[in-house]
């Protein structure tokens, strides 16, 4: 792929975000600011038991407390099944069953806050307690008390290529894994509330949401009511990673609001947010991988299982890594999912990435280190480049087809222009990891193997390189749409309903727009929250909105676009073949000729249309005409960083010295955006590397440590803030720009870089989170 | 006041740890009684044979005296581990000390430099070493309607001393999962004539381990070597009582003494040898 | 009722003692640049200045306020007319989300009034006492070295004026 020919003027330029201003001066409004006159305030009851029904609730005391507006149980909802994005989700939004401690169980409305909390402790519940399982492995056996009707575990999601026998065969060196992964926390910056009001037979939510349409369809699935009568107004997240999609407090405050028919917000605590809503899942990998005497991986043999907790419903994680690794001769792969009576799991960013990935990471390493190669060159030998085959056959199982009949069932005049299906598309690992390590020197500073590169009494030095990759996007769930709008005073506006969740989504879809229509960044606005104006769209997870998103965007203002220059050839210039004119600083003109005479600013062609012709348009409303091509077959993000560390032997604390992040996620829309989705990925994973984790009571599940002074953040000081990022900008054949998505490939290398480099600081590997206990543990136990 | 309210009554000083335990329905605020207008219990004074912290002085407060005495200078070293510089404006050091957590981080240190609390009741003042202050999980020595006035370290008319103190923790701000300190006085002769090791987070009172002084006390402190810190390090870890819980297990507590003991005995040493 | 010194005006406020100060601003005047997440003085979002010194507002009564300057970020700068601390945040993009944003940059404030000319790595342990979840710490860290350059200038033309 050569370099992009075309120069930009709005994209790759380091503009400040749209709503900084807001952001600094504390005026961006998040749902917790929301407020509605005659707003009542709700509070949920929770479960105290991991998996109980209620046998008998009896509300009166807590409605006879003054102030109490009313109180919801599960006998006033309606018993529909509703999913979240991602099967995050799947349950009703009360039945009267608590399946994990914390889970949503009734709520209440009154006048304030606190009157409702008193109210909560007058409700009498008697529970009837069931059998509970907490342990993923036990709650796969046969007799396990069963959480779901759809049963604990389902059938687990399979790839498999070549031969495995074949491949251990050929392998001249072999290695195995078992490693176990703690839970790790969104744990969210800034509270989440939602705030609901009923007009009728309408509702109208605001809540911060990354995936407005979702929480729209999720209202429609639980409530019954069709999609039209439901308006999410979706507001910024604070920090989500995956947390505030559409979630059961949110439709639990619908229902409420409904039934008091008054206005409610709920605010969840701290606590709440930590302890109620979801989390990572707990993660097991046992494995074997192989490769030759010259470090050609032959076989990659991966039996994985995650927890989804309550009512989680995912069973494909991670198999990106699957596709970055996928030179391996033969490889079989399987992921097993499994219910059990903790917090819902769902999926966090870079979910699998950060577990199963770096498992594969490890294994990977580990036989690098037995045949004596450096973790670069192993990296760049086993990993795909543009054109490989994509192992991860995800599509084919979606469409329940083989791959072959899936590409016939396409139009051919709709895939005539994609690329190469089930391969790469753009990009690799091999010119980051190349880049990285010069900026790194790591030639320098890698000493080999388990080798410190300094020693300073009890402390050891090492270094470490980890890779990551990503889809970006998916399409399985629906088409993400978007729509730009001219108005006639020649402003424009773009619709699309994602998330603002830091990741600069409000700025980056504006710079598609503006590069597209030929403005400048601050002529487009842009909403993204309203689903009564934007199309239905995924939303801002799985690393989308650049890329799917983006793409639509782009469309929507190209559709726009040849509007506007259809018109203002025939009102402007006789005629001509629109490629004849073009767009500058929100001019029209003949193609070539910018300081032309003969140009006229949007306002001009547009208010020409509805001076002469009465009746045609005033505005322009641009769409996407055809679906984007189903990226998840070709298109990859991909990660590597580096770190050096610290290790004390003596006590197992490890410092972060040093990081050195390359991405490549094509083309470069917003360079100081796109260094802050790095960088907070890195340090996201090197969190989960080293302290985050949640602590389950062993035997309740109730979470120990739903609060910040014990779920350990980094903090400022505990990340080298000379931190480096660094970009290789593979164009993509079909993301806006050559642009492709960013968000979860840098998590997953962070925290492999750091695992590698305390192994080389120590000579032992640790599992995940590498608290100092345990890193004192491995170190006892390998002597 | 306190003393017609009886024991529902708290005394509130900076409040950081009280509004906490409001927010959880621990206490009730109608039986607060603020302390905050007692600014003349705000004060650091060195003299020649103590040093002097009022109880209401904040630990921002503390944290900046590190000029006026070298003991000082390892309180605010102690101090900025505390919370977060913009709850040390808040809370104060007789605050920290009522609270009495197991894990705080000044405890272990007054209770090695053998500081005394001084506590004004109504019949006048008694001082009760630090080590007897503490009496288990937020519960001290005060009794009815006493409050703390001051902490008083005392400091050597002959000789020098030099406190240390080490602690592990996971991020630059955090609680300790366990800690110690210890403090060394020397004659003139550079003879060790006292030495005390406090542990904090292994029990629920700071432990003073007096078997942790034997391999030091009496020796030059030219002859203290590796094996003798080692050694005070290992007879620290016999005395200490950990438990298990979210933020670390007993055993690694256990083994954490030996390393911070040791740890915090060489700190005084540079100390001592300037 | 009592009065509250806040951003240079004196407002009035229902002074029940059991309000917290971040609650008050927030709720009663609409100040939500004051913004709580964990409550507990562990995350420094609700950071406001109090006679300059920073302080956790989630950790303090409405009454122990009284008396004092209470400064919010609505009181240092407006979207029309920046101060110099958050004009650096802008430049640097010290924020994804934003959430913590006002706290780190009021930390900042107390902290360059203390420390002009900080070293990067002062500037990191001082903006320890805030989280920011997104992980924006270099820039963090380049926003308020930013911010300190822009204030001595400030200084200097003063100065010399």
């Amino acid at each position: 792929m050569g370099k992009m020919e075309r120069k930009f003027s709005v994209v790759g330029k380091g503009a400040h975000v749209k709503d900084a201003r807001e952001k600094v001066t504390g005026s961006l409004k998040y749902a917790v600011d929301m407020k509605l006159q005659n707003m009542a305030y709700g509070k949920i009851l929770r479960c105290p038991h991991p998996h109980a029904k209620i046998a008998k609730i009896d509300t009166s005391k807590a409605e006879a407390l003054p102030g109490v507006l009313g109180v919801l149980t599960h006998e006033d909802v309606p018993q529909n099944d509703w999913e979240s994005a991602w099967f995050n989700y799947r349950g009703k939004v009360l039945d009267g069953i608590g399946r994990f401690v914390g889970d949503d169980m009734a709520a209440v409305a009154a006048q304030t806050e606190q009157i409702a909390e008193r109210a909560l402790e007058l409700i009498e519940v008697e529970y009837e307690i069931l059998p509970h399982v907490l342990d993923m492995e036990e709650a796969r056996k046969g007799d396990a008390p069963q959480i779901r009707c759809e049963g604990n575990e389902r059938d687990p999601y399979e790839v498999k290529w070549g031969d495995v026998a074949k491949g251990e065969s050929e392998a001249d060196v072999t290695v195995e894994c078992d490693i176990s992964y703690e839970s790790q926390q969104y744990a969210p910056l800034g509270r989440n509330a939602c705030l609901a009001e009923w007009m009728g037979d309408k509702v109208t939510l605001w809540t911060s949401s990354q995936t407005p349409s979702e929480l729209r369809d999720g209202v429609h699935e639980a409530l019954g009511i069709p999609l039209s009568k439901i308006r999410v107004m979706a507001l910024p997240c604070g920090s989500s990673f995956g947390q505030w999609w559409s979630n059961n407090f949110m439709i639990v405050t619908v229902l409420l609001a409904k039934k008091i028919r008054q206005a409610v917000k709920i605010e969840l605590s701290n606590e709440e947010c930590m302890g109620t809503v979801k989390r990572r899942h707990l993660e097991r990998t046992r494995g074997k991988m192989g490769c030759t005497r010259d470090g050609e991986i032959t076989v990659a043999e991966i039996d994985h299982i995650i927890d989804n907790g309550g009512y989680g419903f995912k069973d494909d994680v991670g198999f990106f890594c699957v596709d970055m690794w996928g030179k391996a001769r033969n490889g079989h792969y399987a992921v097993h999912a499994i219910n059990t009576n903790l917090l819902t799991a769902g999926c966090m960013r870079g979910v699998g990435d950060c577990t199963l990935g770096a498992s594969v990471e490890r294994l990977a390493d580990r036989l690098a280190e037995k045949v004596g190669m450096d973790p670069v060159d192993f990296r760049i030998k086993n990993q795909i480049v543009a054109g490989d085959e994509l192992r991860m056959q995800h599509s084919r199982d979606n469409m329940k087809g083989d791959r072959d009949a899936y590409i016939a069932s396409i139009p051919p005049h709709l895939r005539k222009d994609w690329p190469e299906l089930f391969h790469l598309s753009a990009g690799g690992t091999r010119a980051i990891l190349e880049k990285g390590a010069e900026a790194f020197r790591w030639k320098q500073r890698w000493r080999g193997w388990a080798t410190p590169n300094r020693i300073d009494g009890p402390k050891r030095h090492g270094v470490g390189v980890g890779t990551g990759a990503h889809v970006c996007g998916v399409e399985f769930e629906g088409s993400s749409s978007s729509m730009v709008r001219i108005n006639p005073d020649g402003s424009a506006k773009v619709h699309c309903a994602v998330g603002r969740q830091g990741q600069g989504s409000e700025t980056t879809q504006s710079q598609v727009a503006a590069e597209e229509l030929g403005l400048s960044l601050d002529q487009i606005e842009i909403e993204t929250g309203d689903t009564d104006s934007c199309p239905w769209n995924h939303g801002s997870l799985a690393s989308s909105t650049m890329y799917r998103t983006g793409w639509a965007t782009r469309a929507a203002a190209n559709d726009a676009r040849r509007q506007l220059l259809e018109i203002a050839s025939r009102e402007f210039f006789d005629g001509v073949d629109i490629d004849e004119l073009e767009i500058t600083d929100g001019e029209v003109h003949p193609k070539g000729e910018p300081r032309s005479n003969r140009r006229f600013t949007f306002a001009q062609v547009l208010n020409e249309l509805r001076s002469e012709t009465l009746g045609q348009t005033s505005s322009i409303t641009g769409r996407p005409a055809v679906p984007m091509p189903p990226s998840t077959t070709f298109a990859r993000q991909f990660g590597a960083q580096f770190a050096e560390v610290e290790v004390d032997i003596e006590t197992g604390q490890i410092k972060l010295l040093d990081f050195v992040a390359v991405q490549d996620s094509g083309t470069v829309v917003n360079p100081q955006v796109l260094k802050n989705q790095v960088i907070g990925g890195a340090i996201c994973g090197a969190g989960f590397a080293i302290y985050e984790h949640l602590v389950f009571d062993e035997e309740t599940g109730a979470i120990k440590n739903a609060n910040l002074l014990d779920y350990k953040l980094l903090r400022c000081a505990d990340f080298p803030h000379q931190a480096q990022v660094l970009f290789e900008e593979a164009p993509d054949p079909v993301g806006p720009f050559g642009a492709r998505g960013a968000g979860e490939s840098p998590i997953a290398a962070g925290i492999s870089a750091v695992a590698q480099a305390v192994h080389n600081a120590t000579g032992v590997w640790v599992d995940m989170p590498m608290t100092p206990e345990r890193v004192i543990r491995a170190l006892a136990q390998a002597h | 006041m306190k003393s017609q309210m009886g024991d529902r009554a708290k005394f509130w000083a900076g409040g950081t740890d009280m509004v906490l335990l409001w927010q959880r329905g621990e206490i009730d605020l109608d039986h607060c009684i603020d302390l905050r207008h007692l600014g003349e219990l705000d004060y650091i004074s060195v003299e020649d044979d103590s040093i002097s912290i009022g109880a209401m002085c904040s630990l921002s407060a503390l944290e900046r005296s590190a000029d006026e005495h070298h003991l000082l200078a390892t309180l605010s070293e102690i101090t900025k581990l505390m919370c977060t510089p913009q709850t040390r404006t808040l809370a104060t050091v007789g605050g920290n000390m009522c609270n009495a957590s197991p894990a705080a981080d000044l405890s272990p240190a007054f209770v090695a430099m053998d500081a005394e609390a001084i506590i004004l009741g109504d019949a006048g003042e008694r001082r009760v070493s630090m080590f007897e202050f503490f009496e288990g999980v937020n519960k001290t020595a005060l009794r009815g309607n006493e409050l703390l006035k001051e902490i008083s370290i005392p400091l050597p008319v002959a000789g020098n001393i030099a406190a240390g103190y080490r602690r592990i923790d996971r991020t630059v701000v955090d609680i300790a999962l366990v800690n110690a300190s210890s403090a060394l006085t020397v004659d003139a002769s550079g003879k060790i004539t006292k030495a005390t090791v406090a542990l904090g987070a292994v029990a629920p009172v700071i432990v003073r381990s007096e078997v942790a002084a034997v391999p030091l006390v009496g020796r030059s402190l030219d002859a203290l070597d590796d094996a003798a810190l080692a050694a005070s390090g290992e007879a620290a870890a016999g005395d200490a009582k950990p438990i298990s819980d979210v933020r670390a297990s007993a055993d690694y507590r256990r083994d954490m003494v030996k390393v911070m003991v040791r740890r915090s005995l060489a700190d005084c040493i540079e100390q001592l040898k300037g | 009722m009592a009065t509250l010194k806040v951003n240079n005006r004196a407002l009035e406020v229902d002074s029940r003692p059991d309000r917290t100060l971040a609650d008050v601003l927030r709720n009663d005047l609409g100040l939500i640049g004051v913004r709580v997440s964990c409550s507990e003085g562990e995350c420094g979002s609700c950071t406001v200045l109090v006679d300059g010194e920073p302080h956790t507002s989630c950790l303090m009564l409405v009454n122990q306020a009284e008396g004092h300057e209470i400064t919010t970020i609505e009181g240092i700068g407006t979207t029309d007319d920046l101060h110099p601390i958050q004009q650096a945040f802008v430049e640097e993009q010290g924020f994804q989300c934003a959430f913590c944003t006002p706290g780190f940059i009021l930390s900042a404030k107390a902290f360059l009034a203390e420390n002009p000319n900080p070293t990067a790595d002062e500037a990191a342990v001082a903006m320890s006492g805030n989280i920011c979840r997104c992980g924006a710490y270099p820039y963090i860290v380049r926003s308020v070295l930013n911010a300190a350059e822009k204030l001595r200038n400030e200084a200097g033309t003063q100065a010399a004026e």
